[in-house]
């Protein structure tokens, strides 16, 4: 197969284009149909502040490399979760989060970007696996407090930074599990918040862009292949045998017999909502200062994030090397 | 003649003049989930197999379902393709 542009040997096929490009095409590709996409949705203009949060994975690593050949001011977050994932201490090889850690810093070290990181065990006493037993919440698998965790590090930080932007590198595969997950379980409340732009419509919450949305996880792996990314290569342990898998890999059943399908799907949902399918239900309430940290959250008092804290400390009490929450200090 | 295929540590034996995508349906594979790589280079799903290529390396394009539990990084560029795992 030839590349469309030159007519050399082509390095990917991407069949939902019909278009199929060498290495140095595709490179110029991404970045150009990034911008695009940037444009399209008004994701964020050359002057703002970019927190880009990155897990050490193909695809977070690979925004930031795109947002930066853009000539865009992105710095990175990583949030240290304390996943390890071996069997046991004497197995061989790095855990999860060390080994993400690593290459999250090494990439920004060889391309001199800046790179925040935030450990939650060190910051605030636990490490994720710990704190879901401890706390009991969602069936000691960590990944519910996990998402909250990260969601709430990543809105202080890039309050506290002084950020306008926070992007994440949800790829179409993500965007089109969690619709098709959504969809089946009609969860309108989701479905209507689900876009490439999550604006900060109240005061304290960061603006959520996702620029790689309407990239295939396919392109995104490729990106990372050509241009030399060394990335995480397993996903993180706890979600091997997730929902969101098995929705990807049907997804990839359709895709196979159907190319296009992922992309008509994500499409035409946006196009839907746009034409106004989907009516946006009373979502007025209003949201209070946590009284603990200052973070928004919808129910007066403490949020959701130092309830969860505060139940971890009365377990551990006086193992824990901080008596209250403390403000995120960001190490460079 | 046959040409190797490894993916995540385990080996598959192909005829050679099969396509890519062919001999990853061969091997009980996704090909949507799956990038060829040889001699660092990606392969399109169209390639025909040939013997001299000997050993293709198949990356999982979706991270996860791997059954080791503890992480790998994938090294991208040098030590890519054959004899490599």
């Amino acid at each position: 197969m030839k590349c469309r542009k030159c007519g050399a040997t082509a390095a990917i096929n991407m069949r939902q284009h019909k278009l199929a490009l060498c290495e140095e095409h595709f490179l110029e590709w991404m970045p150009e149909q990034t911008q695009r996409f940037v444009e399209k949705y008004r994701m964020f203009a050359p002057e703002d502040k970019i927190l880009v949060a990155v897990s050490g994975g193909k695809d977070s690593l690979s925004l930031w490399d795109i947002l930066h050949r853009l000539g865009y001011h992105a710095d990175g977050l990583y949030i240290g979760l304390g996943i390890d994932g071996r069997r046991s201490s004497s197995e061989e090889g790095i855990g999860y989060s060390d080994e993400s850690r690593r290459l999250s810093e090494k990439f920004a070290a060889e391309r001199g970007l800046t790179l925040h990181v935030v450990e939650v065990e060190a910051t605030y006493g636990a490490t994720i696996p710990e704190l879901a037993v401890i706390s009991h919440r969602g069936r000691d698998k960590p990944c519910a407090v996990c998402g909250l965790n990260k969601r709430y590090i990543m809105n202080r930080a890039a309050h506290d930074g002084g950020y306008n932007v926070l992007a994440t590198g949800h790829n179409l595969d993500d965007e089109v599990a969690v619709l098709m997950q959504n969809t089946l379980n009609w969860a309108s409340g989701y479905l209507v918040r689900q876009a490439p732009v999550l604006e900060a419509n109240r005061p304290g919450l960061a603006r959520k862009v996702k620029p790689l949305c309407r990239f295939y996880e396919r392109e995104m792996a490729a990106y990372a292949i050509v241009r030399g990314i060394e990335y995480i290569y397993d996903e993180c342990p706890h979600a091997v045998g997730s929902t969101t898998l098995y929705y990807k890999e049907i997804l990839n059943q359709l895709e196979e017999k159907r190319p296009g399908a992922k992309l008509q799907f994500y499409l035409s949902f946006l196009q839907a909502k746009e034409q106004g399918l989907f009516a946006l239900q009373a979502d007025d309430a209003e949201l209070h200062a946590c009284e603990k940290c200052g973070q928004p959250t919808s129910a007066p008092g403490e949020c959701s994030f130092c309830r969860l804290w505060d139940k971890v400390r009365a377990v551990k009490g006086a193992r824990l090397p901080l008596p209250a929450l403390p403000t995120i200090e960001i190490s460079d | 003649m046959t040409v190797k295929m490894v993916y995540r540590g385990k080996e598959y034996e192909v005829q050679e003049g099969m396509t890519v995508r062919d001999a990853i349906r061969k091997v009980g594979l996704q090909p949507e989930t799956i990038l060829a790589v040889h001699g660092g280079k990606l392969l399109t799903d169209d390639t025909i197999l040939k013997s001299d290529m000997k050993t293709i390396k198949l990356v999982a394009v979706i991270s996860g379902g791997s059954p080791l539990p503890c992480s790998r990084s994938l090294r991208t560029g040098e030590g890519w393709g054959e004899g490599v795992q």
